[in-house]
């Protein structure tokens, strides 16, 4: 629960980027290479030229520490890192977010139907899944990332256009399909064999009815149990394509962008890459913990396990 | 900064000064003489800057201006060059600095500075001479010359006044000021330092009167008859000349000083005129900062008895390339292993195939042509000389033949003999391999077209034929080529032995004929050069011996690496730039171990003139008004990094007249982006809320300006965003018409000094080739009537290349005002080097020459 407290606060924090940017008069997308703030009564440009030597180098202010007034500095654009890092935070939840909902949905759709029907249909789509799936994680999100970062993507009437946080989250969604949809499956096919599942068919229920009043709870609490762990997953794997410049385009932001940009400043002003490299620790561990909590919670056997020792 | 002020007696009267900094901190202090005469301290007030490095800093109003005793009643016999030295030995000795000092002086300073140091007073440590005469005469015909180049009115308007003697007229009031922002100072309007100076020297012009007269072109004053070129060889402290590309001291009238003071290095800043510290502080004070550190350095090294070797390396220590042309080779450095460091290999090491600058600068000492470019520092290394061939014929047959005699006994580094059957098979060699220049640079010999068609079977017949007897060969073109020199001394021209296979070597190295050869090549991890056992000296100007036996070249470290191996003088340089993130530690701490040089290379935006929005001119005049230059440069790693432009061809180079439509204010310079205009722009060309996609490479610098890009677009109206993709394949996905690119982000380094290797290349018709990979017209920009211009220039550059280069002036503005580009910037190179590394010499061709310089 305190996990569950923790991440929370982050979100709520994140939600409120808006206001905060507002409250602190920036604009987190556009560079403002000019910008002169006032710190301690004293007027400072945002990124500053050295006067000592041969005045080389372009160097951003650093953390102000005062909260409103480039709290955490500035990066190579002068854009105050804090309200990037809280805008960038909506987008790394969101995209999180949306690819878990993406996967989830499409593992338990094919792993219902593999695991039910079995036969052809399961042959099909295991295989499908096992050619997914053979593919390791990041060099099959880098390579599809390449293709449709900078084509963009349409499928029937659905276009995604190449700038589009949709992308990130297609992508995302679909490399993680496998890793939920086998499980499922395979929880399913012993289902399918139970007694009562094996009453209803004895019944004449027709499939849908077996599938979404008998199946579809059972696998429920395993569904639930995933959420949080592939929400911590896929926040992992967005700001390593971000990282990488094939997630979020700039000037969008998301913590794995931020870093990149901390990337060229980890000399001179660290705190661009750590805040955000921060935060995703602390969400993804909260995540972590609260999923394997809920797992504790929902899953029978483990509360038996936990009494035998 | 801490100043103090304060008066010296001189004689009856009184000299003020003001000290930057404090003069107890060891470092040498530095006098600054002002120029006017009699124009005061004032203008002067930024190299003020020169004590952020601990330097103290002292100015002083000469007698008789600003601060100083004021003597109207005085006349001519009292104002005397000798005064001036009195006072300034006076000033010296006031505030106890005989010990040792460095003297500046500008303009008229600069004068008195020469007229003091041909004294050789004690304790005088360097001087710098800036925006200096060497003689009135020399003044007074440049002055002339520049004045017959003034539009019409302007030379009327001065004639018809100074016929009449009416200076007060204000139509003359008015023609000096055009003259002033153009050749003075063309910061507009004047800082307020020089507009103080402007304004005292008005109060009470006794001296500048007496001494100049009326105005900076009028010279009528005791000074009329001024020359000091006969005294110049008795100066003999380290000098650094300095003068602004449209100084009204011009460089003719600073050139005896470089001829007749031994040692003396001399920098002209591009983009200035009469105060280079005014128009451009930042490189100005790296510069003379630099110069002054040098000095310092080097002297507290050496015991004075060492004073010729002193002069030498003093000279060869000052920073940025202000270095000597050729020097006389030093034995007691030869020897020892230099280290060099890169992130990566530069590909093949086949010199025909090759076209990177990373193995280019390597090839000047492995491999020779027929000619080369001269092994030396600064401009003179654009200049041509013979190589493998005796003498740089003169062309026959309408310029279209001609015959080079070998030179007899050099030997490859396999050992083999040279022979005129190696230059033809390496000409063929050339097709053979089809190196990527071939058909550009090359096809231009006889049977080159068919070559083109069938590489496999090249001969060249009738292009290139030897006669082994005479040890001639004889060049056959198919029409007259101006730049063919230049393109022979290119490494794809390399004569190579004619067994060499006729393809790609890959990673096998050929043995060349110069003073080193690859002994060792793995593109995973290094390459080693070693001298050639059969190298001889034929041309110092061609191929000179070099210093170090043995150059290791590691591939593999990250930029941030080789940063901290040369640091730790694990290596002696390192070939990428270092990160913008560690510049501020390079340019303070390490700033000792930095050369900075400005190549003749540009950054630029090339904007797709065949898809929407760009194919309309409006919009892309639009973005050129809308970006700020300055805040590029500065994404860049600042001033001293890199300088606005507006135009195609680089400052410096043959053909440039600056020219800058694209700014407020327009005239020669950028000042200032004009966002409402550009605004203006976009709403007239309809193409308002478009959606624009900027394509940049995925580097920091390059990264960087195209997120600063998106964000100027958005403001003008654009719906833009930015793509940064991998620098392996963005070069050759924005030049492919398949991809729809509308802007992007590139650069462009010269392959040889000619306007047409800019606009020709860039923009020419030719350089169009839809659907391909190379097709180095970025912009698809095609016009006519530019391209009859740039074929009429190419062939009036055979028999007359001044004539020429007007015409690629011409070209260049009418280039820039179509805008089928954005020009960005113009890059300075950094050289960052271990402590150890000494004689380093930019050649401004193919960059620092790597065996010139030596490690012990």
């Amino acid at each position: 629960m305190v996990a569950f407290a923790v991440f929370a606060l982050v979100v709520v924090f994140c939600l409120l980027a808006p206001f905060y940017a507002a409250w602190a008069g920036v604009n987190p997308f556009k560079s403002t290479l000019d910008a002169v703030i006032t710190l301690n009564g004293q007027s400072q440009p945002v990124m500053e030229l050295p006067t000592t030597g041969l005045a080389l180098g372009y160097t951003p202010i650093g953390p102000t520490w005062q909260l409103g007034n480039y709290f955490l500095g500035a990066d190579n654009q002068g854009r105050d890192v804090m309200a990037r890092l809280l805008y960038g935070g909506r987008n790394s939840f969101a995209i999180a977010g949306a690819a878990t909902a993406f996967t989830l949905l499409f593992a338990t759709v094919l792993g219902l139907a593999a695991g039910f029907f079995g036969g052809l249909t399961d042959t099909v789509i295991s295989r499908i899944l096992d050619v997914l799936w053979a593919f390791p994680v990041y060099l099959l999100a880098i390579s599809l990332s390449i293709v449709l970062i900078t084509q963009g993507i349409s499928i029937g009437p659905w276009v995604i256009d190449s700038g589009s946080l949709l992308l990130p989250i297609f992508i995302i969604g679909v490399i993680y399909i496998p890793y939920v949809a086998r499980p499922i499956r395979g929880q399913v096919m012993s289902l399918r064999q139970s007694d009562f599942v094996l009453a209803a068919i004895g019944l004449g229920a027709p499939s849908s009815r077996i599938l979404f009043k008998d199946i579809l709870p059972n696998v429920a609490t395993t569904l639930i149990v995933f959420i949080p762990i592939m929400m911590a997953l896929n926040m992992l794997t967005e700001s390593a394509l971000s990282f990488l410049s094939i997630g979020v385009q700039p000037p969008d932001a998301s913590w794995g962008t931020i870093i990149q940009d901390g990337q060229g400043l980890l000399y001179t002003r660290p705190a661009v890459a750590l805040a955000p490299g921060i935060m995703i620790v602390i969400s993804v561990l909260s995540l972590n913990v609260f999923g394997d909590g809920l797992r504790d919670a929902l899953d029978p056997r483990s509360k038996i396990k936990l009494r035998r020792g | 900064m801490n100043q103090t002020e304060g008066r010296a007696r001189f004689g009856a009267y009184e000299t003020w000064y003001r000290i930057t900094g404090d003069l107890n901190t060891g470092k040498t202090p530095i006098f600054l003489l002002h120029g006017g005469p009699g124009a005061a301290h004032n203008y002067l007030d930024s190299y003020k800057l020169l004590a952020n490095d601990g330097r103290p800093v002292i100015h002083y109003d000469q007698i008789g201006c600003g601060n100083s005793t004021h003597l109207p009643e005085k006349g001519g016999d009292y104002w005397t060059p000798q005064l001036f030295v009195d006072e300034l030995e006076n000033l010296i000795d006031h505030l106890g600095q005989r010990a040792g000092f460095h003297v500046l002086g500008q303009s008229w300073g600069g004068m008195l500075g020469a007229e003091y140091g041909l004294r050789r007073p004690k304790g005088l440590k360097s001087l710098v001479i800036a925006n200096s005469p060497a003689s009135m005469a020399l003044w007074t015909s440049e002055a002339m010359r520049q004045r017959s180049l003034m539009p019409q009115d302007i030379q009327d308007a001065l004639n018809t006044c100074e016929a009449s003697g009416d200076y007060d007229n204000p139509s003359y009031k008015a023609a000096t000021d055009w003259v002033y922002a153009r050749h003075v100072c063309r910061v507009v309007p004047n800082p307020p330092e020089v507009v103080a100076s402007f304004t005292q020297l008005a109060a009470d012009p006794t001296v500048y009167h007496t001494m100049n007269g009326p105005n900076e072109f009028f010279v009528v004053g005791t000074l009329k008859n001024w020359d000091i070129t006969p005294e110049l060889h008795k100066i003999n402290v380290p000098t650094l000349l300095i003068s602004g590309r449209h100084d009204e001291a011009t460089p003719a009238t600073v050139q005896p000083y470089k001829d007749l003071i031994k040692g003396a290095s001399w920098m002209i800043f591009e983009d200035s005129s009469h105060m280079p510290h005014v128009e451009e502080t930042a490189f100005c004070m790296g510069v003379v900062g630099g110069f002054l550190n040098a000095q310092d350095r080097t002297q507290h090294i050496n015991p004075e008895k060492h004073m010729k070797k002193l002069l030498f390396a003093t000279a060869a220590a000052a920073l940025l390339g202000i270095t000597p042309a050729l020097a006389e080779y030093k034995s007691e450095h030869r020897g020892g292993t230099m280290r060099l460091v890169a992130r990566s290999a530069g590909g093949t090491v086949d010199p025909h195939i090759n076209y990177t600058l990373q193995y280019w600068q390597l090839y000047q000492s492995l491999y020779d042509g027929l000619v080369a470019f001269k092994k030396a520092a600064g401009a003179e290394g654009f200049n041509k000389v013979p190589d493998l061939a005796e003498a740089i014929p003169v062309p026959t047959n309408d310029g279209k033949t001609y015959v080079f005699k070998l030179r007899p006994g050099i030997k490859f580094s396999n050992g083999q003999d040279l022979t005129v059957k190696d230059v033809v098979a390496s000409f063929q060699r050339i097709f053979k391999v089809s190196s990527p220049t071939a058909g550009g640079f090359y096809s231009v010999i006889v049977g080159a077209d068919k070559c083109l068609a069938e590489p496999a079977t090249c001969t060249l017949a009738g292009g290139v034929v030897a006669d082994e007897g005479l040890g001639t060969i004889t060049i056959n073109l198919t029409r007259p080529d101006a730049e063919f020199f230049d393109k022979l001394a290119l490494p794809h021209a390399a004569i190579l032995p004619a067994d060499t296979p006729a393809q790609d070597v890959g990673s096998s190295p050929i043995p060349g004929t110069g003073a080193y050869f690859i002994s060792a090549y793995d593109p995973n991890k290094g390459m080693t050069i070693e001298r050639n056992p059969n190298f001889k000296v034929w041309s110092e100007e061609a191929q000179p011996d070099g210093y170090p036996d043995v150059v290791q070249y590691d591939f593999g470290l990250t930029d941030e690496a080789e940063v901290t191996a040369v640091m730790n003088g694990e290596a002696d340089w390192m070939f990428d730039q270092p990160p913008t993130d560690r510049l501020g530690e390079i340019g303070t701490t390490y700033k000792d171990q930095v050369y900075l040089n400005t190549l003749t290379a540009w950054w630029y935006a090339p904007m797709n003139t065949n898809i929407a929005p760009f194919n309309n001119e409006k919009a892309r005049q639009a973005v050129n008004f809308a970006l700020d230059r300055n805040a590029l440069v500065n994404l860049f790693g600042g001033p001293v990094l890199a300088s606005p432009i507006c135009q195609v061809l680089p400052p410096g180079f043959p053909g440039h007249v600056p020219y800058c439509p694209y700014t407020k204010d327009p005239g020669e310079k950028w000042s200032a982006p004009d966002l409402d205009k550009a605004r203006a722009l976009v709403e007239e060309s309809g193409t308002k809320g478009q959606k624009v996609t900027i394509i940049a490479e995925d580097n920091a610098v390059s990264k960087a300006i195209g997120t600063y890009m998106q964000s100027v677009l958005t403001d003008i109206g654009y719906d833009a965003d930015v793509k940064p993709i991998s620098s392996n394949i963005q070069f050759t996905y924005i030049q492919n018409t398949n991809n729809n690119v509308q802007i992007s982000i590139t650069q462009w380094y010269q392959d040889y000094p000619a306007a047409s290797d800019f606009l020709n290349i860039l923009f020419g018709c030719a350089s169009f080739s839809p659907g391909s990979d190379s097709s180095i017209n970025i912009a698809g920009f095609c016009d006519k009537d530019i391209q009859a211009k740039m074929d009429a220039a190419l062939l009036q550059g055979v028999t007359d290349p001044e004539g020429a280069n007007k015409v690629w002036a011409e070209v260049d503005r009418a280039v820039t005002d179509k805008a089928p580009m954005a020009a960005l910037f113009t890059p300075r190179h950094i050289d960052f080097v271990s402590k150890r590394l000494g004689n380093f010499q930019f050649n401004n061709q193919f960059y620092w020459m790597v065996t010139q310089s030596w490690v012990q």
